[in-house]
């Protein structure tokens, strides 16, 4: 047979080629097969995040926020009103995920072994949990309206249990409209994408007072003893610190000087008091600023470039709350709440419960304990304070009909403007209250953030009526 | 009698029982079947494959009643084997793209009748060796016809224009030039077969000088090759032509010398075009590194290996991955597509079978002994589906640059498949009339 010799090296060559290419084929399927999958330039990534039914999130009355639509072999996420943006945040296949959904997303996913493996073998479209939240939907209504056209934070915590009722960052955005918008979003002055509840940190200023007022308590300190010239600003570096609203030079005292926030009266108090303490008091304000809604996360790392402090570490600028130290509206809330509940700040919850794709809720999470701010006598006393305030002070605008509510409007110096600030409660009968802490950047209108949180507490009042 | 030589003897009855032309017969029904189901379940827009199935069982064993009558002694793996990918592809492509899928149907019932009447045509083989040169020029005609008269049934701008139209479907002449090459190659070498050996022995192996018969041809055929690589700009087809050419000549003359000079000629050529043709230079530039360029140029073998690693070693399952993102999944890159829905698994399976007909091709050739031209053709035959093969599989696993050519009996296409069936039909009947037959020695 003449060509037996070069048809058995075809063969072999054949064979070889045969051979390496599985080996190829073996390389690419199993050695570097996770690598090459979790390329971002995997379509496949894509496409099985679509086919992911995310699970809903709901109020605490069980009204749908935020649900995945089927549409053909995938899911189209769809948010039931724009009031929620700022907490709930956005879940985009382009932009990634932020708010509650990027803070729940393995939840919402339904990212168990179980489930995955069921994927992975039968192909079945993984259904991840619903998230029922603490959050009262016409709280949340009634404060976003009444912030619309500013640009703030705001927080609404039931007393006692912490839950969070309301959350509302301004400027918003449509969160259905979220890959339309997104690069117009991304670059406008407002900045409506930052996440001003969840993540804004802002110049305390006056609101500090609250906390020199807890030590003046403390320590027995007269309120009732005038000071002359208590209404004239302070001047810190080159800037003029007033009081929230504009004054007569007359004589106040430190109540009155609580009331309307004027600076003079707490500069005094606070040499009185001495460094030792005035530092114990801020640092009050700072570990409340450390909290978080989720527990191990800390957004202390996230800085705003919305306040700028002023670069004095003066004792006075420490007194004043306008030092590099910045605050949360959610620590303000705390705070308000603390004074609501017998100097006890109650841990903030945001979820209220975690239900499988099978209906089946998940155990209760454990609730973190309490946070003391002070004591039983001097938050009471604080409520007395605050309710003088609503009445008598700057933050008058809160007052409602038939309601007892207590507050503190403030301003904050934040280098060429102002921000408004208001913490308050409002009481429900036996412990029961709602506390409420609102910012409002570039404004010293106080009035107006004390009203929004009148009309908000107002809606608190009644919702959580109508609930129990 | 214990237990296990019960046992024994009762295995040695079901193999006598079974042959095993007829026992994968039945594998790959059940292996078609199945899939077919599992995909008509899937969506409503697969309804249709209940119906692949029944008629590829119809046709194999049609098919084989068929050859049992006209070719009883052939080569009973081919059949089976060829039939199992022809439906494996037509399940492949109907599950990419389900129109597609039903004319791939209609071509395999086309190419099983072809196949069945190149199988048993007993004077066949006779013409291909008498009428050689009727051949190459119907050859030369049909690849002229295509330089002038080519279109692409996608009517894109700017795609390779190698179809003829004929009113109501298309041909690819270069899947038909494919038989007539190894036809006249198989039957030139055949006849100067003793004066290239003769060559061989006068001429010392430090002796570098080729017979003007053996470099004629040689450069003939290059030039054919670099034709269609500058008409047709047909970079598959072009080096698929010279290789077999190259490794048919190397056959018959038994000279090394052979592989290198045509490796060198392969180089130049191929330095050459990517130096002036784009699309050369585009293709082994995305081999060489594609990630460079992901989502664009090397989109489609970038998808294609990761296509490779979605289906791990088993597959996701025929109808649940994702392997429409590799662009003409159905075509060229089908092997892509069943890697990653049948796994690695499916990726070797697929090769093994292709290897099995390579392997039996080339065993064929050895076993004409006294009759070059048949084993000449029945390696020529070999080579156009191994060779082609190779091309195409190591491009989809990025070990060579793509070339675009079909993976033979899989992927998506009419004149493909029937010329594949008729060089089956060709070797079954090879294989039905080789030793000792007066017919085959007559040849």
């Amino acid at each position: 047979m003449p060509f037996l010799t070069e048809i058995r090296r075809l063969t072999l060559g054949m064979v070889a080629c045969f051979g390496a290419i599985i080996v190829a084929a073996a390389y690419w399927g199993w050695v570097v097969a996770p690598a090459l999958l979790s390329r971002d330039d995997n379509p496949r990534l894509i496409e099985a995040e679509t086919r992911i039914d995310r699970g809903r999130i709901l109020d605490r009355h069980g009204r749908v926020l935020a649900e995945s639509i089927p549409d053909n072999d995938r899911f189209i996420r769809r948010y039931a009103e724009a009031s929620t943006a700022g907490l709930i945040g956005y879940y985009s296949l382009r932009y990634g995920t932020a708010g509650l959904e990027l803070m729940f997303d393995s939840t919402l996913r339904g990212d168990s072994a179980e489930a995955l493996t069921l994927n992975a073998l039968i192909h079945q479209p993984i259904r991840g949990s619903d998230v029922l939240l603490t959050l009262d939907l016409d709280i949340q209504q009634a404060l976003f309206r009444s912030m619309s056209g500013s640009r703030g934070a705001a927080f609404v915590i039931s007393v006692p249990d912490g839950s969070i009722l309301a959350a509302v960052s301004v400027p918003s955005f449509d969160p259905n409209l979220i890959d339309l918008e997104f690069d117009a979003l991304r670059v406008a002055s407002e900045q409506p994408l930052f996440n001003r509840a969840l993540q804004g940190r802002y110049q305390p200023g006056s609101v500090n007072q609250t906390a020199l007022i807890i030590g003046a308590l403390l320590q027995e300190t007269p309120l009732d003893f005038p000071n002359d010239g208590a209404t004239m600003p302070v001047v810190l570096q080159d800037m003029s610190i007033g009081c929230s609203v504009r004054l007569p030079d007359i004589p106040l005292d430190l109540r009155e000087s609580y009331a309307f926030a004027c600076p003079q009266a707490f500069v005094t108090l606070g040499t009185t008091l001495g460094e030792p303490v005035v530092e114990s008091l801020t640092q009050i304000l700072q570990h409340l600023a450390s909290v978080t809604l989720t527990s191990g996360t800390d957004t202390s790392a996230v800085t705003s470039t919305l306040s700028a402090s002023i670069p004095d570490s003066s004792f006075e600028a420490v007194i004043l709350g306008q030092n590099g130290r910045t605050v949360t509206p959610l620590g303000m809330a705390l705070l308000a709440a603390a004074v609501a509940n017998d100097g006890l700040a109650p841990y903030p919850a945001i979820v209220q419960q975690i239900v499988d794709p099978n209906g089946m809720p998940a155990p209760d999470p454990t609730r973190q304990p309490g946070i003391p701010v002070t004591t039983a006598t001097t938050a009471r006393r604080l409520q007395d304070l605050m309710r003088f305030n609503v009445v008598n002070g700057a933050a008058q605008n809160a007052g409602r009909p038939s309601l007892d509510i207590g507050g503190h409007a403030a301003l904050a110096q934040t280098g060429a403007r102002q921000d408004a600030w208001f913490i308050g409660f409002v009481t429900l009968g036996g412990r029961q209250a709602v506390a409420i802490a609102i910012v409002l950047e570039d404004t010293n209108d106080v009035g107006l953030a004390a009203d929004i949180a009148g009309a908000t507490l107002s809606a608190a009042q009644q919702s959580l009526a109508l609930t129990n | 009698m214990s237990a296990s030589a019960g046992a024994a003897s009762a295995g040695q009855a079901l193999r006598r029982r079974i042959a095993p032309n007829q026992l994968l017969i039945v594998l790959g029904a059940v292996f078609v079947s199945v899939n077919a189901i599992a995909l008509s379940v899937i969506s409503p827009a697969y309804r249709f494959a209940l119906l692949i199935g029944p008629i590829w069982l119809l046709l194999s064993i049609g098919g084989e009643w068929w050859l049992n009558r006209k070719a009883p002694n052939r080569d009973i793996w081919l059949f089976p084997v060829v039939m199992i990918m022809a439906g494996w592809g037509t399940l492949a492509i109907y599950r990419l793209l389900p129109d597609f899928g039903e004319r791939q149907l209609i071509w395999l019932i086309l190419g099983a009748g072809v196949l069945m009447a190149f199988a048993s045509l007993r004077q066949l083989i006779a013409l291909l060796r008498g009428y050689r040169y009727l051949i190459l020029l119907s050859g030369i005609l049909l690849l002229v016809t295509t330089i002038l008269f080519g279109t692409n049934p996608s009517g894109a701008p700017g795609a390779p224009a190698l179809w003829l139209s004929l009113g109501i479907f298309y041909v690819q002449p270069s899947e038909l030039l494919k038989i007539m090459l190894v036809a006249f190659v198989a039957s030139y070498c055949a006849e100067q077969y003793p004066h290239l050996r003769g060559s061989l022995s006068s001429v010392s192996a430090s002796n570098w000088r080729i017979a003007p018969r053996l470099a004629g041809p040689l450069l003939v055929m290059w030039g054919i090759c670099v034709v269609l690589l500058i008409w047709q700009r047909d970079l598959g087809t072009a080096i698929l032509f010279f290789v077999v050419f190259a490794l048919m000549l190397y056959v018959t003359s038994g000279l090394n010398r052979i592989l290198v000079i045509s490796a060198g000629l392969i180089l130049v050529a191929g330095v050459v075009a990517y130096l002036v043709y784009g699309v050369v230079r585009l293709r082994i530039d995305i081999w060489w590194n594609p990630w460079l360029d992901p989502d664009n140029t090397a989109y489609q073998i970038v998808q294609s290996l990761q296509s490779i690693a979605a289906g791990g070693l088993f597959g996701q399952g025929i109808g649940q991955g994702s392997p429409y993102f590799v662009p003409v999944a159905h075509s060229d890159f089908i092997l892509a597509a069943i890697g990653e829905e049948w796994g690695f698994l499916g990726i070797g399976t697929a090769l093994c079978l292709l290897a099995l007909v390579v392997t039996r091709a080339f065993r064929l050739a050895t076993g004409q002994p006294g009759n070059p031209f048949r084993a000449l053709l029945a390696t020529g035959l070999g080579l156009v589906i191994g060779v082609q093969t190779v091309l195409i599989a190591a491009g989809v696993t990025k070990i060579l640059p793509l070339t675009g050519v079909t993976l033979p009996f899989f992927s998506y296409g009419g004149s493909s498949l029937i010329v594949m069936f008729a060089a089956a039909g060709l070797l079954i009947n090879l294989s039905a009339s080789h030793a000792g037959s007066t017919h085959a020695i007559s040849d």
